[in-house]
């Protein structure tokens, strides 16, 4: 199968973690999309989800699974691999947990069609738990962009649109911040293209045992500090500041409750 | 009555340019009767000849260690193995305690024989020794339960010898938050009070924290509280969860002197 048949205008990156139980409603969330002309490729993680992967897109022509990635640099040479083989003019990446707005391809998509000179355009977006449950929203793409405040915080996340000629100029996904490698993408595009927000919910980010800013915390924090470094000494920053990272933790004990409740009820 | 000797661990490991201080901080106590084990865990930096020079001038310094490194917790844990006092402290090798802060303490400990540990508030200082600011961790208010949230039971510390080996001393096994699990389990088997005087300088040092080595940290602190909610008979009925929060920071650099042009 081609990486994008002949109608599909956005390539949909699909990296699948952990057994890849939400799969099946990330892909519902896809074939809701109001904007047709797409195409998925689907990166799974381990035998178990590529098996579920390949069962789900099975009698689905838009849908393509790729081969397992077995760490976290395989995974981002699979999609790097996958979006320097695509012939799309747009790529979007979709964590095989998360799930879409019916209208966020349509959105982002004109968002970038009105301002050609911007090559990435992302939303805000929600957070919810393996239930399903909204716990808010997150709380980073609230905050404004700019290309300096993007070295402190990243706010261009997680539903983004690239433009295909943005992305290659920019250098596309490396693996030398495995588990930040979509900040160190966007570092990198602050620096070369405009950016876009659309100040709107489009995504829906699952917060579940497998997810990396839960499973990989601590990996990434490092990795993202490393490419906050990196990008401090591309634009040449670091001859007027000293870059440093600053950690807070703290510890939340609660008592189980043998029955949860029902909110409002005492 | 003999008074009690208090025994003062003090790691070392390349602090040769922090250690004179720290050693001055102990022979200006007002309370004699101490003893300094002094391990040095294979210096590179000259400390270990600092130490050499302390012991030869003091008997009440005892030189500790063979020479090679073993990392932190190991050499707190055999250095207070050999400690012969009736109370042991522990004085890091680039801080300073305030000249009336073994008198102190003691004469809270013995005024409470029912304590096994009990901790003061501290200042902070800078690499130059000035003044930073009070501690914040004493804020917070002790309690046995409380101590799994926050660490509150900061420098200095006192410990009856008894207590101490009671609770099983240093763990040397852990790598980061060898003082946090001691406390947890001291807090589990002894009384601890709390002395509301400033009596340690606890020195901050811009870089000597990599960012690996704060992660670590993070993680061997929480490992401790989920043993300490095991050994609680808490774990069922209790649930765990971390909170942390990262920020990336850009600091202007300092301003270098300017030099006039010959």
């Amino acid at each position: 199968m081609s990486a994008c048949d002949t109608n599909a205008t956005i390539c949909v990156l699909v990296p699948v973690q952990g057994d890849g139980a939400f799969l099946a409603q990330t892909l519902t969330s896809l074939q809701a999309q109001t904007f047709p002309h797409w195409q998925a490729q689907l990166c799974p993680s381990n035998a178990t989800a590529a098996a579920r992967a390949r069962v789900l897109a099975a009698d689905w022509p838009q849908l393509h699974v790729n081969a397992v990635c077995v760490d976290t640099i395989t995974a981002i040479t699979a999609l790097a691999d996958a979006a320097n083989a695509s012939p799309c003019e747009w790529l979007c990446v979709l964590d095989g947990a998360d799930t879409l707005a019916p209208t966020a391809l349509a959105t982002l998509h004109a968002a970038l069609l009105a301002q050609p000179d911007a090559g990435m355009a992302y939303s805000r977006h929600v957070l919810i738990d393996a239930q399903g449950r909204v716990l808010g929203p997150g709380p980073l793409c609230e905050l404004p962009y700019s290309p300096d405040a993007l070295l402190l915080d990243c706010m261009t996340g997680p539903l983004r649109l690239l433009r295909h000629a943005a992305y290659r100029a920019a250098g596309g996904y490396r693996n030398d911040y495995p588990d930040a490698a979509d900040y160190d993408l966007c570092l990198r595009l602050s620096e070369t293209t405009h950016v876009v927000h659309v100040p709107q919910p489009l995504y829906q980010r699952r917060i579940h045992p497998q997810a990396a800013e839960v499973a990989r915390w601590g990996e990434q924090i490092e990795d993202r500090y490393r490419a906050f470094v990196a990008a401090v000494q591309r634009r040449g920053l670091d001859a007027q500041y000293d870059t440093a990272l600053e950690i807070d933790s703290w510890h939340v004990l609660q008592a189980r409750r043998p029955f949860g409740g029902i909110r409002g009820l005492p | 009555m003999t008074p009690p000797l208090i025994s003062i661990a003090v790691p070392i490991y390349n602090t040769a340019h922090y250690l004179p201080a720290a050693l001055d901080s102990l022979l200006a106590q007002d309370y004699p009767h101490w003893e300094a084990l002094l391990w040095d865990d294979g210096s590179a930096d000259g400390s270990a000849q600092l130490a050499a020079a302390y012991a030869a001038r003091d008997s009440r310094f005892r030189l500790l260690g063979d020479g090679r490194n073993h990392g932190n917790p190991a050499a707190l844990a055999q250095t207070l193995a050999q400690a012969r006092g009736a109370f042991v402290g522990v004085l890091d090798s680039d801080d300073l305690l305030e000249p009336m802060a073994l008198a102190a303490m003691l004469a809270f400990m013995q005024a409470q024989p029912q304590l096994g540990m009990a901790y003061s508030q501290y200042v902070e200082i800078d690499e130059a020794g000035a003044l930073l600011g009070p501690g914040r961790r004493f804020a917070t208010p002790y309690s046995a339960h409380k101590l799994l949230v926050e660490f509150m039971t900061y420098h200095f510390r006192l410990i009856r010898s008894e207590a101490y080996r009671a609770a099983g001393g240093v763990d040397a096994s852990i790598d980061e938050s060898a003082d946090y699990d001691l406390c947890l389990r001291l807090s589990e088997t002894c009384a601890i009070g709390y002395l509301p005087q400033p009596l340690y300088r606890y020195r901050i040092r811009q870089g000597s924290v990599s960012v690996s080595q704060r992660l670590r940290q993070v993680r061997s602190s929480f490992a401790a509280v989920e043993r300490a909610l095991q050994r609680r008979g808490m774990a069922g009925s209790h649930s765990l969860s971390l909170g942390i929060r990262a920020r990336h920071v850009l600091k202007p650099k300092p301003q270098s002197p300017l030099v006039p042009s010959a």
